[in-house]
């Protein structure tokens, strides 16, 4: 099924100027959160690391929260929320009670090829790190018992540099 | 004594295969004996890039890991002949591919029974004295399983391909860690794909800063090869692009 582009912008208020905006063509599935591996990242404290899923219904979508945090409508929190297609347009809602507002774009301007448009460049850093996760992913990789029998067959594996002379 | 040069991204796409096979064949231009071996079983591809056909291939990796072949029986001589313009090569350079099997039986086979991940181990070190070689590539399965650790505790060089994108930029920084942790010495960055109008500079610092480890080179978001589209080695076909520019540069880096 083919669901339409959606487009969405990020506020800082309701009515506020955009301050980032992203594009979709044909998803079945936008994620957002602060972690860096979303689709709509958003780096700010509010903002849990996995927060809202937005899922093609039909020709509508439905919004799922993941965070405790929720979604704010007005003064009302959502867990979730399924939008009409006549509902979408101008849509807005916020991240948690404190967090930056999202408005829904329906007739956003075709992505380029990545699903990320206008970055600001010179108030975002191009690339961004999530210095928790990394941690924790390579903690989890390396109590493997792969990883670790690897690393204690390190010597063997490489004989020509167990000749070094420099032990770690 | 040779080098094992392990091509890696966390991610898929990323230009693993393209990228590995021009840089073997930029290497055997400057008079080395390179082997190449497609440790990607799952989802194998370099040998598409090299133009070979699976019917001409006799014996696969997979062979070799059922034990129905020398290693050194699968490799099959890839070398691209001279593009125009490049003169006939004096030097005895060449590229010797050891393909996976892209036959979907045999896919299917390493998915259901898996092997032996060891037998590689024995295998590369083989190759490199059967085959008399000066690097030995290896072009692996995106993202971190049994196979890629492997390549990279044995790498003597870690390349690794991102690019210019925060969820690369992610993934790399975790096969960095765990680089590190294999104690891999020499671990280079190339970032690929890098679209105009970017911050060539600001994203190298980026890099540069977040893994502690120096970029080999920056390679453009290029038509010319998405439209050659894997069906050739795009150096040798177009040797005065500047893409096998950037390439070349790369290339000089890795053998000095
Ligand atoms: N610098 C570049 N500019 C544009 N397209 C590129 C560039 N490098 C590689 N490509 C294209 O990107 C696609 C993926 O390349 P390739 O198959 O080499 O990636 P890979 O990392 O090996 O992928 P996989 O993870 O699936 O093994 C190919 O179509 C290739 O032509
Ligand atoms: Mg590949």
């Amino acid at each position: 099924m083919e669901n339409p582009r959606l487009g969405l912008v990020l506020l800082d208020s309701p009515d506020g100027a955009p301050r980032q905006h992203w594009s979709f063509d044909a998803r079945p599935v936008i994620r957002i959160g602060r972690s860096t591996d979303n689709d709509v990242v958003v780096a700010d404290q509010h903002v849990s690391r996995d927060h809202v899923f937005l899922t093609a219904d039909g020709d509508g979508w439905l919004l799922t929260v993941v965070s405790p945090q929720g979604i704010y409508c007005g003064p009302r929190k959502f867990l979730s929320l399924r939008l009409d297609p006549r509902a979408l347009e101008g849509f807005v809602f916020r991240l948690g009670a404190k967090g930056p507002f999202l408005r829904l774009d329906a007739q956003a301007e075709p992505a380029c090829g990545e699903s990320t448009l206008a970055h600001d460049r010179d108030q975002h850093p191009l690339l961004v790190l999530d210095a928790d996760r990394l941690r924790d992913e390579v903690e989890e990789i390396s109590r493997g018992d792969y990883f670790r029998s690897l690393k204690e067959s390190l010597g063997r594996l490489r004989p020509s540099r167990s000749e070094d002379p420099a032990e770690p | 004594m040779a080098k094992i040069v392990s091509v890696h991204s966390f991610r898929g796409g990323t230009g693993k295969s393209n990228t590995t096979a021009n840089l073997a064949t930029l290497i055997a231009r400057a008079g080395k004996r390179v082997g190449v071996i497609d440790t990607d079983i799952h989802s194998p591809g370099i040998h598409v890039v090299f133009g070979l056909r699976e019917e001409a291939m006799e014996f696969t990796l997979n062979d070799f890991l059922w034990g129905r072949c020398r290693i050194e029986q699968a490799a099959h001589d890839v070398t691209p002949p001279a593009g125009p313009g490049e003169g006939p090569s004096e030097a005895p350079g060449a590229v010797l591919l050891i393909p996976s099997s892209a036959r979907a039986g045999e896919i299917a086979r390493v998915l259901s029974e898996g092997y032996d991940v060891g037998l590689l181990t024995d295998g590369f070190r083989a190759l490199i004295r059967e085959l008399g070689l000066d690097y030995l590539f290896i072009d692996t399965h995106p993202g971190v399983n049994e196979e890629t650790l492997l390549s990279i505790a044995l790498s003597d060089t870690l390349l690794l391909i991102m690019r210019p994108d925060s969820q690369d930029f992610q993934g790399t920084a975790v096969t960095v860690e765990l680089a590190r942790r294999l104690e891999v010495d020499d671990l280079r960055v190339l970032v690929n794909k890098v679209p105009p109008g970017m911050d060539v500079e600001l994203l190298r610092g980026q890099v540069e800063a977040g893994f502690k480890a120096p970029v080999i080179g920056m390679l453009p978001l290029d038509h010319d090869i998405a439209r050659l589209g894997s069906a050739g080695v795009f150096a040798a076909r177009y040797p005065g692009h500047p893409l096998t520019q950037g390439l070349r540069q790369v290339a000089s880096r890795l053998l000095s």
